[in-house]
């Protein structure tokens, strides 16, 4: 995996990608075989399993491990230049690059200060700030933090849970089902809260 | 750090079923090759290895091919009909043939360089 290259790999990490395939491919035999016993696929995927976890643990605290498994990430883009020797070299060509810029609103390198190709095949781009989406900070705009909503009903089903983290009861949440006209969790969809305690609420479409 | 020791437990599982697996089918596949052996004097040899066989099929059906697991009980019926029919040469063919499939069987869970390769 790390011969074929970055340009593989997608989404995944080197050793995910082989695990994931040799996990599919040692589970399919002995479904497709009558005469294999399970035993011959679920102890070679248990292996790999703790082996993967291990790889894991030890690529988190090792630097030169990860590098070993997972290669490094490597600079395409610099201060708008295109680094045309890793471009070779990571076997990406101009389009392909180009594409992926576009795919994120760059139409031009030298709109790019730095993109990054990462082990997982993605590339990063952090443009120039006169590049960048504006944000309210760059227009000196002080505007408050919005309140995260926690959805305290699903599908009709009221999670405790969230309803106790965010300090809530079920007597405040059937009072404020009423206020809404519903009558009971059963007639929400869904239902949230935010930490101001300001809900919204979509009431279950009624069945035709 | 739950997941790594979850990881880690269940590994030694593993290799510790695996070994006991090993040393379980030889001690099996041992003493039918010895009673195959003792089958040129004595038939009753013969069943007693095969019923040992047949006991612990329901085990090693789960942890062996059933291809090969068909391939010894085919051995036993040979040797059986070779006995049956008086033929010292034939019986002692089958015997040996029986022999090399059960020393198979135990040699294929023997974790091996060549096994590997």
């Amino acid at each position: 995996m790390r011969i074929m290259g970055k340009r593989q790999l997608g989404e995944l990490e080197p050793i995910e990608l082989t695990v994931a395939i040799l996990i599919s491919n040692l589970a399919s035999q002995p479904l497709s075989d009558v005469g294999t016993p399970l035993i011959y696929g679920l102890v070679p995927v248990l292996t790999l399993f703790c082996l993967q976890v291990t790889i894991t643990l030890i690529s988190a605290k090792s630097i030169r491990f990860r590098r070993l498994l997972g290669g490094s990430p490597t600079v395409i883009i610099e201060n708008g230049v295109i680094d045309q020797k890793e471009l070779k070299a990571n076997r990406v060509s101009l389009d392909e690059l180009f594409a992926e810029l576009r795919g994120m609103g760059y139409t031009d390198a030298s709109e790019v200060k730095r993109a990054v190709l990462e082990t997982d095949g993605s590339l990063s781009v952090i443009p120039y700030d006169r590049f960048a989406p504006v944000t309210p900070e760059v227009l000196g705009l002080s505007i408050s933090e919005k309140k995260l909503p926690t959805a305290i009903i699903s599908d009709g089903r009221v999670l405790s849970e969230n309803l106790k983290a965010m300090g809530l009861n079920e007597k405040w949440l059937l009072s404020q089902l009423r206020k809404n006209g519903v009558k009971s969790p059963d007639g929400v969809f869904l239902m949230t809260a935010d930490s101001e305690r300001n809900t919204t609420i979509i009431k279950r479409e009624a069945k035709k | 750090m739950k997941k790594e020791l979850f990881a880690l437990f269940l590994l030694i599982v593993i290799i510790g079923f695996s070994v006991f697996n090993s040393l379980f089918i030889s001690a099996i596949a041992e003493k039918a090759e010895k009673l195959v052996l003792l089958s040129t004097n004595s038939a009753e040899s013969v069943v007693d290895a095969e019923k040992l066989f047949s006991d612990n099929r329901a085990y090693l059906g789960a942890v062996l091919r059933h291809s090969e697991l068909d391939a010894i009980s085919d051995g036993f019926y040979e040797l059986k009909k070779a006995l049956v029919s008086g033929d010292g040469a034939q019986s002692e063919l089958a015997a040996e043939r029986l022999i090399a499939r059960l020393h198979a069987m135990e040699r294929m869970e023997i974790l091996r360089l060549d096994s590997i390769f």
